[in-house]
């Protein structure tokens, strides 16, 4: 019954295949004879993080600012349309489908036409993150504040409660679980705007040093920038965890 | 406490309307234990929400404690139980006792000390900070009927409470049941529906026997045992009879 720990033992193999893996890369380009323009061998990557003066903390900092910055935006935004569309049905089915048919549209596509309307600063990578981070978080809300059964609401009934009540008390917190699952897609996919961002047209940012190191064929900066930007993903996604385990604590599954 | 004059209640499905409910008259008096049996599908639970103003009738009136059901529901005359405890797994037994008086915006030391008190009848009080889903199904029907006093209400409507529960824990909810209903500062009517003969008999003043869909009254029978009613009851000839009074009926 007590939940799985977030560090400890089963993580082990998972680890030991990724250090194989190193491995088997440092010791196997070489040897292969593979340039490492093409693939650069572990060793030349973390020289590269590791090198001062190469910049890239101030661009993960940029990337970061943008990914966390328009996770948060996304998620507002998709957790007060959710409300909205569940406590005003009509709404809901005017819009619904059309934020669905959003969802056809190639967003990284979006990006360059963010930059022609917000310059090429903070604004549309934020507002790229946010665009990403938005649907997950939308979608798995207005389940989860669907997700109560019918005598939970008929309980509340015969208690007069009213709907503003009806929500704080019990749409919200039973839809705390879905909102959690949304939030993670959206870590990870508000990351990836925010490069996608980058990519487009700016100065700054992981995405930045991608482009920029790709156009000088610098592999190794490149492979250093992603290693960088899964490594945020990562940590937005442990912190996310950590802090279900500590709102939503009686939700054991999953 | 509660007069039904000729309900009747139609669902529709996608095989056309079902009638749930057809010309149903009932009248419950102050303290009184009614206990509602028949098939399944007969209608029983419909008649609960019609009580609750959880569903509206089609024709027919009802009137709950001298008022419409809906004044009834706003006024708290009633509290209500379901088969499954409902409890919300965010609360603490306590916080999901203090639930109803909550919302209509008691103060907190107030629901607090009510909520304590309730505990405290139910055997609960040193479960008061335990979140339910650690609670045994038992323990959480007992929140559950806990929360269900509440507002102290004159009435009190059971759709099948004990049914999910296993025998001994069952017979013993029953007898704190009935210790409720006797308790002077409590004493509601009670319109408790269930698919057990031998609780029905056990528990009720009257058993009103359901006919299968659409559900009308197809028989009252009088439970003439004598209060307080124990453990001994259950070895009573006269139990025994009516037990079967009210099988015929339900054939």
């Amino acid at each position: 019954m007590s939940p799985p720990r977030l560090h400890g033992a089963r993580y082990l193999p998972a680890l030991f295949l990724f250090l194989v893996l190193l491995v088997l890369l440092q010791v196997g380009l070489p040897a292969l004879g593979v340039p490492h323009y093409l693939l650069p061998t572990p060793s030349r990557v973390w020289a590269r993080l590791t090198e001062p003066g190469s910049g890239l903390a101030a661009h993960l900092w940029a990337t970061a600012q943008a990914g966390v910055g328009g996770l948060l935006l996304g998620s507002v935004g998709g957790v007060a349309l959710a409300i909205l569309f569940v406590a005003i049905r009509p709404l809901e089915r005017a819009f619904y489908p059309w934020v669905l048919v959003s969802q056809t549209l190639p967003s990284a596509a979006l990006a360059p036409l963010l930059v022609i309307w917000l310059g090429n600063g903070l604004a549309p990578r934020l507002a790229m993150a946010a665009l990403f981070a938005f649907f997950p978080v939308l979608v798995n809300t207005t389940q989860g504040l669907r997700q109560i059964t019918p005598e939970q609401r008929d309980l509340l009934r015969a208690w007069g409660a009213s709907s503003v009540q009806t929500f704080r008390l019990l749409r919200i917190p039973a839809a705390l679980p879905a909102l959690f699952a949304g939030l993670r897609i959206a870590a990870t996919l508000a990351v990836v705007g925010a490069i996608v961002g980058e990519l487009a047209g700016s100065s700054e940012g992981l995405g930045y040093v991608i482009s920029i190191a790709t156009y000088h064929l610098q592999t190794d900066r490149v492979f250093a920038a992603v290693v960088l930007a899964s490594g945020l993903s990562l940590l937005l996604s442990v912190l996310l965890h950590i802090a279900e385990r500590q709102i939503v604590f009686w939700h054991t599954e999953g | 406490m509660i007069t039904i004059h000729q309900v009747s209640k139609t669902f529709p499905s996608p095989q056309g309307p079902v009638a749930a409910l057809e010309a149903v008259s009932l009248r419950v008096a102050a303290g009184e234990f009614v206990a509602v049996i028949g098939p399944s599908g007969c209608g029983k639970s419909t008649l609960l929400r019609l009580i609750a103003e959880l569903e509206q009738p089609d024709a027919g009136s009802l009137v709950v404690g001298g008022k419409t059901p809906r004044e009834a529901r706003l006024a708290h005359e009633y509290g209500i139980v379901f088969q499954a405890p409902v409890l919300y797994p965010w609360r603490t037994v306590r916080q999901n006792v203090e639930l109803p008086l909550e919302i209509t915006g008691q103060p907190r030391a107030t629901r607090r000390s009510r909520a304590d008190d309730l505990l405290r009848r139910v055997g609960l009080g040193d479960m008061a900070n335990a979140y339910p889903q650690h609670l045994s199904g038992g323990m959480q029907q007992r929140v559950a009927l806990a929360r269900a006093l509440a507002f102290t209400p004159r009435i009190l409507l059971m759709d099948e409470p004990f049914a999910a529960l296993d025998e001994l824990t069952r017979e013993r909810m029953q007898q704190e049941l009935l210790a409720i209903c006797a308790d002077p500062a409590l004493a509601p009517s009670v319109i408790f529906v269930t698919h057990s003969i031998a609780e029905a008999v056990f528990l009720a003043d009257r058993v009103v026997v359901f006919s299968p869909r659409p559900g009308r009254v197809e028989r009252v029978v009088e439970i003439n045992l004598p209060r307080p009613r124990t453990p001994a009851t259950r070895n009573d000839p006269r139990y025994f009879a009516l037990i079967t009074a009210v099988r015929a009926g339900l054939r």
